[in-house]
């Protein structure tokens, strides 16, 4: 008979503490996957959305709030800017590309972004059917949209005023949707993307005709809500925002400033979840611990007759240190379950995560470090009740 | 072969255990016997090697545990000496054939093919071969580890005051029971008792004295 099959007889045999024990572990390893899943998606899609943007140009407010408004389309605007300012921008030998954007309406709470086509271009973006738009009051859909959004090619609807759901509709002015993008991993598969003068267009102004492809797009008095930037050069990031910030009535905001500012604000709190986490699997170990412990003082006499039959003293050893390894097993595989499980639930009732592309089917590579970890506190668990085993007195326990 | 010289075996200052010389042939089937104290126990420990003689060797065919390093001592104990408690010891967590096929293992000789079913059969446990040792009565506890002992076919059966728990039927049942196991696998037989009810049925005797 192995060593497996005789500690998973032993494991059977008081299925209450090993139970307990496996539940502990994995209650930790759980939550320790689900941070690093979820910490881990919301880093790389803010990656992803802010990739290739050196700098946001709105009204003055918060820095964070331009920057999670403009970029990454999860909080409101800050306040518009003058068209015209894009275009100075653009202008700047030290900047490659000035997009404007417009924002302020939804369609059933996916955000309407006016623009111009460098910025789904920016994104890589491609047409799955139809076209980009070309006139006023048309609409290409990301690919989110389009499947989960209740609208398809060809069909029209007004827009909502507000960034979610049930605001005052636009009811003057009929969008058609002539375009579908096919998805890109990024905030642009969740978006309606429109021309700039659409915007102005459902908010009752007049603009002059603009091409959508055309890096002019500047009406005198019309606005937009912000302006994505791209440095030519990396020397820009020295002079352009500080010039911004100090000469101008407007704000410039560093994504990856604010960024690591958001994330160093979230991270204290995943910090001490993680830590909390990490106390949990140590204290499974310590359980193991008590458990074999305990369990050893039992099984004298089992351990005894072991080595009567033939057993080494290593060999009974290693049947122990199994038996707290098939533990850290049991709680490590259960608790990659819970872990992966919870941020899959988690992506289906929490709006926002869903919007982040969180999702439980993925598989991080530093969670081998964490099963890896699981394994060695059952291994830490078991081997002093293991040396135990290894010092039993064999004629002294089957004298008594 | 058992051949025992000199063998001495001191706890502090009081000798536990003390027989000049003993053979015991091939597949006999021998007799310790003695009041408590005299050594019986301490004799079959040092046979199985279990516990190291302060004094004198204790051979079978040839090998002497005491002259063995630790690790090839307990394997070489596992496939030559089985022993019979008084006291039953199987593993609590096995059933009734998972202790035979651990007893098998441990000694080398997996118990491939139908080995437990037929041993079992053959001490009249086949039915419980899937009882957990707390679920047998005495009879079928001591039935259970003589199997356990004989699985592993042992060049030598060592038991120690294997029927001094049991009333005389189960006495007789188990005397018997080693014997032919005992004979089965050629086996030889040394058994450590003071019960007198089964003092004929040995070939050979040692009889130890209780030290002063």
């Amino acid at each position: 008979m192995k060593t497996l099959r005789l500690a998973c007889a032993y494991l059977r045999d008081r299925p209450l503490g090993a139970a307990l024990n496996v539940l502990l572990l994995a209650l930790g390893v759980g939550t320790v996957t689900a941070l690093i899943l979820v910490s881990g998606q919301m880093q790389s899609r803010l990656a992803r959305d802010g990739a290739g943007v050196d700098l946001v140009v709105g009204a003055k407010g918060s820095p964070l709030q331009l920057i999670l408004s403009a970029l990454y389309h999860v909080d409101v605007p800050t306040g518009n800017v003058p068209a015209a300012l894009a275009d100075e921008l653009a202008a700047d030998r030290l900047i490659a590309k000035a997009m404007p954007v417009s924002l302020g309406d939804s369609l059933r709470g996916y955000r309407i972004v006016g623009a111009t086509h460098a910025y789904p271009l920016h994104f890589g973006a491609r047409i799955a059917a139809g076209k980009m738009w070309d006139g006023p009051l048309q609409a290409t859909i990301g690919a989110v949209v389009a499947s989960d959004g209740g609208v398809a090619l060809g069909d029209r609807f007004v827009s909502s005023h507000g960034m979610s759901a049930g605001g005052g509709a636009h009811e003057h002015a009929s969008f058609e949707v002539v375009g579908v993008l096919e998805p890109t991993g990024t905030v642009l598969d969740r978006l309606v993307l429109t021309g700039l003068d659409s915007v102005w267009i459902a908010h009752g102004q007049e603009p002059p005709p603009v091409a959508p492809d055309s890096d002019a797009v500047a009406p005198e008095g019309l606005e937009v809500t912000a302006i994505l930037i791209a440095y030519r050069s990396p020397m820009a990031a020295a002079t352009v925002p500080r010039r911004i910030n100090s000469t101008s009535p407007y704000m410039a905001a560093a994504p990856a400033i604010e960024t690591t500012r958001l994330l160093s604000l979230v991270g204290s709190g995943l910090d001490v979840m993680r830590a909390f986490a990490w106390v949990l699997i140590a204290t499974s170990g310590l359980g193991v611990f008590v458990t074999l412990a305990t369990a050893m003082r039992e099984r004298r006499a089992d351990i005894a007759l072991m080595r009567v039959m033939g057993a080494t003293r290593t060999r009974v050893f290693a049947q122990v240190v199994v038996e707290g390894l098939i533990v850290a097993a049991a709680g490590a595989g259960l608790g990659f379950l819970l872990g992966h499980g919870a941020v899959e639930i988690f992506a289906h009732i929490s709006e926002k995560a869903g919007e982040a592309g969180v999702t439980g089917f993925t598989v991080a590579p530093v969670e081998a470090v964490i099963l890896f970890a699981a394994l060695a506190v059952g291994a830490a668990g078991a081997i002093a009740p293991a040396a135990l085993a290894y010092r039993v007195d064999i004629v002294r326990t089957l004298s008594r | 072969m058992i051949r025992i010289s000199d063998l001495c075996h001191v706890y502090g200052p009081r000798t536990v255990l003390d027989v000049p010389s003993w053979e015991i042939a091939d597949g006999a089937a021998a007799l310790v016997i003695g009041g408590s104290g005299s050594g019986k126990s301490t004799l079959l420990h040092v046979l199985a090697g279990l516990l190291t003689p302060t004094r004198g060797r204790a051979e079978i065919d040839g090998v002497d545990f005491a002259k063995l390093k630790p690790g090839a001592r307990d394997r070489t104990r596992g496939a030559t000496v089985s022993i019979v408690f008084q006291g039953v010891h199987l593993l609590p967590a096995l059933d009734v054939a998972g202790n035979l096929a651990l007893a098998a293992d441990l000694a080398g000789t997996p118990a491939g093919g139908d080995r437990v079913e037929r041993l079992l059969m053959r001490l009249g446990l086949a039915h419980r071969a899937h009882a957990k040792p707390r679920e047998l009565s005495g009879g079928e506890a001591q039935r259970a580890a003589i199997g356990r002992a004989v699985i592993t076919r042992p060049k030598l059966l060592l038991a120690d005051e294997p029927t001094a728990a049991l009333d005389d039927r189960n006495a007789e049942i188990v005397l018997n029971l080693l014997r032919e196991e005992a004979a089965q696998v050629g086996a030889t037989m040394v058994v450590a008792t003071h019960d007198k009810r089964i003092m004929h049925a040995f070939d050979q005797r040692l009889e130890l004295e209780t030290p002063a």
